[in-house]
């Protein structure tokens, strides 16, 4: 019995322990990976398992951008992600306004800002390359 | 052979597998792709939205901060008279105004954070926990933590990422929970602060950058209207706001904001991708329809702070 309980604590503890490692350090640090000149405006954090090929990205989130505004996205993965986070913007109107990601290169881009030029609602949509399993965050920031 | 276990075993098992389970987070979820367009919902329907479609609609936690952003470019001076100095956070009893409240502080955190002034947030910050414990959603305030960098000016840029980060995380846990109301009046006091912030600064200090912000907020507010269409009819202070918003939308009515499109144009630097959208919106408000605008914001802000 008492092996039992040792057991069992062992799990709880190391769960604890990589509960936390997916946890704020992990978000803080992305923000802080954003650059000096950057203010912290959003963040969205992503948790995806392995998918077959789909039509679009799966996580998908609404922000309000401004015209005459300069923002970046830094994208970070989990140290258990299996490929690269990547993103892209699409307009009110279904436009993509950009992507992190260069289909014809296969080339990803960690980090990516945006000159706004008309001021909306825009769908952020993130996925790991190839629908590949993954944990990762993607900040949004003001650039001054 | 697999060994039945005992009865405290099996509780340890239990419990086991129910600490499993509370602290499993799953921030990741897929959400349907029900975005509606902005003028083309009446409120009637707008009230039967589904709650994926309200999901989908813009939530502009940090519209405070950009407006902030746009006055120190334009080097217009703090002033602590665009703040709502009167609330007291020890005097507000309901939940619509606490979590009302909560929004239109968070915006003047927002602004003072940005301005530096830090003693001041301290004060604020004291408000903001009063009302977040008022509403069961004080633990996403690191209070301490907060107070400890607002005592260091060089921890400005982590203050202001956990004052947003706890008000986005507070935005989450409402509408997860069930009290979407709760979050859309914290959103939009967050929004109406930071549009009575923009337009005071705009009567004083005129200026095309914040007067165009100022007509843009057309799409916002459409978007708020939507967000709060579900509640209107919980009572009579949510139906005085839903009221407000709709005198706010009228005055916004002949404002018009056209669009030329064009490709965005993508270049690298430093490793980053840097991409400048050629798309444009243009605004076209007369002095008639700006000033309605500034005087109804400046109206339906001031009702929101006096009754404490």
């Amino acid at each position: 019995m008492k092996k039992l309980s040792a057991i069992l604590f062992l799990i709880m503890f190391m769960h604890v322990l990589s509960y936390g490692q997916t946890g704020e350090p992990f978000i803080s640090q992305c923000v802080m990976s954003a650059g000096p000149n950057a203010t912290y405006l959003k963040d969205f954090r992503i948790q995806l398992g392995k998918s077959s090929p789909q039509q679009d990205f799966r996580y998908k989130q609404v922000f309000a951008f401004s015209k005459n505004m300069k923002y970046r996205f830094t994208l970070c993965n989990g140290d258990k992600s299996q490929s690269q986070l990547i993103m892209k913007l699409v307009d009110d109107t279904g436009r993509t306004v950009l992507t992190s990601f260069d289909p014809k290169t296969g080339k990803t881009y960690p980090s990516v800002e945006f000159i706004c030029n008309k001021t909306g609602t825009y769908k952020i949509l993130f996925d790991f390359k190839d629908f590949q399993q993954g944990l990762g965050v993607g900040v949004v920031s003001l650039i001054k | 052979m697999l060994l039945m276990p005992d009865k405290s075993q099996l509780l340890i098992i239990i419990l086991l597998a129910a600490f499993l389970t509370c602290c499993n987070s799953s921030p990741g979820k897929n959400t349907k792709f029900i975005f509606p367009d902005e003028d083309s919902i009446p409120i009637s329907q707008a009230e039967q939205l589904s709650e994926e479609a309200i999901d989908d609609i813009s939530r502009n936690i940090s519209s405070p901060v950009e407006i902030a952003d746009i006055l120190q470019r334009m080097n217009v001076p703090f002033s602590s008279s665009y703040l709502a100095s009167s609330i007291d956070a020890g005097r507000i009893n309901t939940s619509f105004d606490k979590a009302l409240k909560l929004g239109i502080l968070g915006a003047d955190l927002g602004y003072l954070n940005m301005y530096e002034k830090t003693g001041t947030a301290i004060d604020i910050l004291a408000s903001i926990k009063k009302l977040a414990d008022g509403i069961n959603v004080g633990q996403f305030f690191d209070f301490e933590t907060m107070k400890r960098l607002s005592l260091n000016r060089s921890n400005l840029d982590s203050l202001l990422f956990l004052s947003l980060d706890s008000y986005n995380q507070i935005d989450k846990f409402l509408r997860e929970k069930g009290r979407g109301q709760l979050s859309a009046l914290m959103i939009t006091g967050v929004w109406i602060e930071g549009q009575y912030l923009a337009t005071q600064v705009l009567k004083q200090f005129p200026d095309t950058l914040l007067r165009n912000r100022v007509g843009e907020q057309k799409v916002i507010l459409n978007d708020l209207i939507m967000l709060l269409a579900p509640y209107c009819n919980l009572g009579n202070e949510y139906y005085a706001l839903c009221r407000d918003m709709q005198e706010l939308r009228e005055k916004y009515r002949g404002v018009k904001i056209t669009y030329t499109i064009g490709e965005p144009q993508m270049a690298e630097k430093d490793g980053a991708l840097v991409v400048v959208q050629t798309d444009r919106s243009n605004v076209e408000m007369t002095a008639e329809q700006l000033e309605a605008i500034i005087n109804t914001s400046e109206k339906i802000r001031n009702r929101l702070i006096a009754n404490n």
